[in-house]
């Protein structure tokens, strides 16, 4: 591992100062932890990184208003994890929790840093879609506002401008609402999943109102599953309709082989867990 | 001459579905001469079983078309967790106290691994009721699903969330056996 520099601004405009977006061995970063394992393995050979952990003001803290919860980018996800605002009004990120990663990780891992990294196998970019959330983003001139799916391109590929920084995210807590994600492991439960399905569901007994179905980790970013939405949405609950919607998903998901399952057994997994998903939804 | 000797008994659950395995009890009986300290060869014991469980349902040394070693890092050959191993109970027996040491002490580590691949093998044998079903260990989701491709359809449509045929007569058989935590 080559020396670097290491910068730890405490306002943006002193981070701007540091940062300079045409010279690819100078990167903001969040809690690293993506960022350090590129540089052991020799991937990446940064002379100055920027932390944006001190930035502080709107790129840090939690807040809740009566309809949306507002995330600093550079909030850790223990401090998601143990918030008690989180886990009252948004359960399916305290629930994540569990199986993220590890606590040392979990210490030091930022909501901005995990989504810049935009790597398909994580977990919490697929919740924030099915919350359907929307990210601010800022670089010296102004700031703008989008939805979290449109910062995904392809894998481990953003929208984002080298100039731009992550700011916050913005999750709509939305009445009689519930949402689940499920983090589908095949060989162990630390491994990274062989796919992430994140549902969102307005349920009225066994009527499904609204929904949104996200899959993550088999496809090279997070993506809406639309045609299956469409076969659940409206629909009364039965198993005849939720195997017509694992079709509708397996079809519609491109997934492909890799050390953690085939295609064919992903889509396999796919139906199975949707069903399981849709039916647990359901029960709460 | 003398041998240490454990026995090994599972329970568990396998979903037919996705081909997942949930171990739901375990117990290893081990005869080990005569335990001087119980508390750490009980630990021995409970480390030996994790490690096991590995070596039954998760480590593989995988290697490419060419040989080239696939599983290099902790993130491709995966061991068991705290979030993948369950409390075990552990019986240790005196029975046979060793002739060749004034103390009578006999081993009490590997015994309480070699047996976890077998006693889980034979248990989802039983579960799927297909007696010699597993012939290679480790009992990946990938390779306990093929057992299920055939007729997965028809399961489809009854199977619950964890659904082991045989999960009841299983738990009768080990209810018998005196265990000591």
């Amino acid at each position: 591992m080559t020396s670097f520099d290491l910068v730890e601004p405490r306002s943006l405009e002193e981070a701007f100062r540091y940062l300079d977006p045409s010279d690819p061995a100078i990167r903001p970063f969040g809690g690293g932890t993506a960022l350090m394992l590129m540089i052991k393995a020799q991937m990446y050979k940064p002379q100055r990184l920027v932390s944006l952990g001190r930035l502080g003001g709107r790129f840090s803290g939690i807040s809740f208003d009566a309809n949306a919860c507002r995330i600093g980018a550079m909030t850790r996800f223990a401090t998601l994890e143990h918030s008690p605002e989180i886990a009252a009004r948004l359960p399916v990120i305290t629930e994540a929790m569990k199986t993220l990663a590890n606590v040392r990780v979990r210490n030091v891992a930022t909501v901005g840093g995990n989504l810049g990294h935009a790597d398909p196998h994580l977990d919490l970019p697929p919740i924030w879609l099915v919350l359907d959330a929307k990210v601010t983003v800022v670089n010296r001139g102004g700031e703008r506002v989008l939805p979290v799916a449109d910062i995904f391109s392809g894998y481990y590929e953003t929208t984002l401008g080298n100039d731009e920084l992550i700011a916050e995210v913005e999750v709509p807590v939305r009445q009689g609402w519930r949402s689940k994600y499920v983090k589908v492991t095949t060989r162990a439960t630390h491994d990274w999943p062989a796919l992430g399905l994140a549902i969102s569901v307005q349920i009225d007994g066994h009527l499904i109102k609204d929904l949104r179905i996200v899959l993550s980790a088999a496809v090279d970013f997070p993506r809406r599953l639309l045609g299956a939405e469409a076969v659940l949405r409206g629909a009364a609950i039965d198993e005849p309709l939720l195997q017509r919607a694992g079709e509708a998903a397996a079809e519609e998901a491109d997934m492909e082989s890799d050390s953690r399952g085939t295609g064919d057994y992903k889509r396999h997994l796919l139906r199975a867990h949707l069903r399981r998903a849709v039916l647990a939804l359901a029960a709460e | 001459m003398n041998y240490a000797y454990s026995v090994h008994m599972a329970v568990l659950k396998v979903d037919s579905e996705i081909g997942a395995v949930a171990v739901e009890r375990y117990l290893v009986a081990f005869d080990v001469g005569r335990a001087v300290n119980p508390r750490p060869i009980k630990g021995q014991i409970v480390r030996g079983f994790a490690q096991g469980l590995g070596g039954a349902l998760m480590e593989e040394f995988l290697y490419d078309a060419h040989g080239e070693l696939l599983s290099v890092t902790f993130a491709d050959f995966l061991m068991p967790t705290a979030s993948d191993v369950p409390t075990i109970d552990v019986l240790i027996t005196e029975d046979a106290p060793s002739p060749c040491n004034p103390l009578g002490i006999k081993g009490a580590g590997e015994a309480s691994i070699t047996g976890v691949g077998a006693a889980i093998a034979s248990a989802i044998d039983d579960a799927i009721s297909e007696p010699g079903a597993v012939m290679q260990l480790p009992v990946t989701r990938k390779r306990l699903k093929k057992f299920f491709a055939a007729d997965s359809q028809e399961r489809l449509a009854s199977v619950t969330l964890l659904n082991g045929p045989d999960e009841r007569r299983l738990s009768q058989k080990v209810d018998s056996v005196p265990i000591a935590t």
